[in-house]
């Protein structure tokens, strides 16, 4: 099975280089969103679904954590699974964002390999 | 946290960054190498302490981690687009750095911008120079100090 995920970045080398790294890491990808703010996301998710959303925090219009609450309230999208992608490893940062209802949490840097490992287990994809 | 800690903390985040997530080597720059001069990117950030991180990479070293980020040939990439790596490279040292320096605060880093060549204003608390491929990059970090009162504590 492939699967459709939504990346939401303000940089557009960002997006590039993690829509290159999910296709390096042999996750099995059937297409790929963009969208440069929190806002941008949630439009696009009013029109096309997908498996999983890749979010960085600090964005502008919408930021990370606010695309996380407007997720957990809207009755439609609060099933997908949302993952943040930042360079904040602190605990505390870690822990809000889960709160919110992060179901994944990846640090820069990572490698292709963790990147597949935290969409397949926030997927539920079986072990090969 | 002691200057050599962050000194450390320094150099384990720019070797891992590009490593990671640039799959560049690192080595040591020759003796008596100067400041790397070509695009300077510099973070500032809010928290306990306050600072700014600094990088500075020579055009080479720019370009090379530019072309291995995006997965593209050097002479494809624009200016813009290398500057613009520069940027998030830059974003994920000083984040890493800040993460391993005090791993329970909070802090928040501002929007990374090109800025001009030329010397921190005040000194570094660190600073880590190595050779990237046939270029040369170097980060510095400094950190605003907590004004204490002379009984050490911090001052509210």
């Amino acid at each position: 099975m492939a699967y459709r995920v939504l990346i939401a970045d303000d940089s557009p080398v960002m997006r590039a280089f993690v829509r290159r790294v999910i296709e390096l890491s042999g996750f099995e990808l059937a297409e790929c969103l963009e969208a440069s703010n929190g806002q941008e996301a949630l439009e696009k998710l009013r029109s096309e679904w997908v498996d999983a959303i890749l979010t960085d925090i600090n964005m502008p219009l919408v930021d990370g954590e606010e695309l996380l609450r407007r997720l957990a309230n809207d009755d439609l999208l609060k099933s997908i699974p949302a993952i943040v992608i930042s360079t904040d490893a602190t605990r505390n940062r870690i822990e809000r964002l889960l709160a919110l209802g992060a179901r994944g949490y990846v640090t820069k840097p990572f490698t292709p390999e963790t990147l597949r490992s935290e969409l397949e287990r926030t997927l539920g994809v079986p072990c090969e | 946290m002691s200057e050599a800690a962050i000194d450390n903390a320094l150099a384990v985040s720019v070797r891992e960054v590009l490593e990671k997530m640039f799959f560049l080597d690192l080595a040591d720059p020759p003796d008596g190498t100067a400041r790397p001069a070509g695009v300077v990117a510099e973070v500032k950030f809010e928290g306990n302490p306050p600072g700014v991180f600094r990088l500075d990479l020579d055009l080479a070293a720019a370009r090379a981690a530019a072309a291995d980020f995006l997965g593209q040939d050097p002479e494809e990439l624009s200016a813009a687009a290398t500057e613009e790596v520069v940027c998030e490279l830059a974003n994920m040292i000083c984040g890493s750095v800040l993460s391993r320096v005090e791993s329970s605060a909070v802090f928040r880093l501002a929007t990374p911008r090109i800025a001009s060549t030329g010397e921190l204003a005040a000194p570094p608390e660190a600073s880590f120079q190595a050779a990237v491929g046939e270029g040369l990059l170097r980060a510095e970090i400094r950190m605003e100090r907590p004004v204490c009162l002379e009984t050490g504590e911090p001052a509210s």
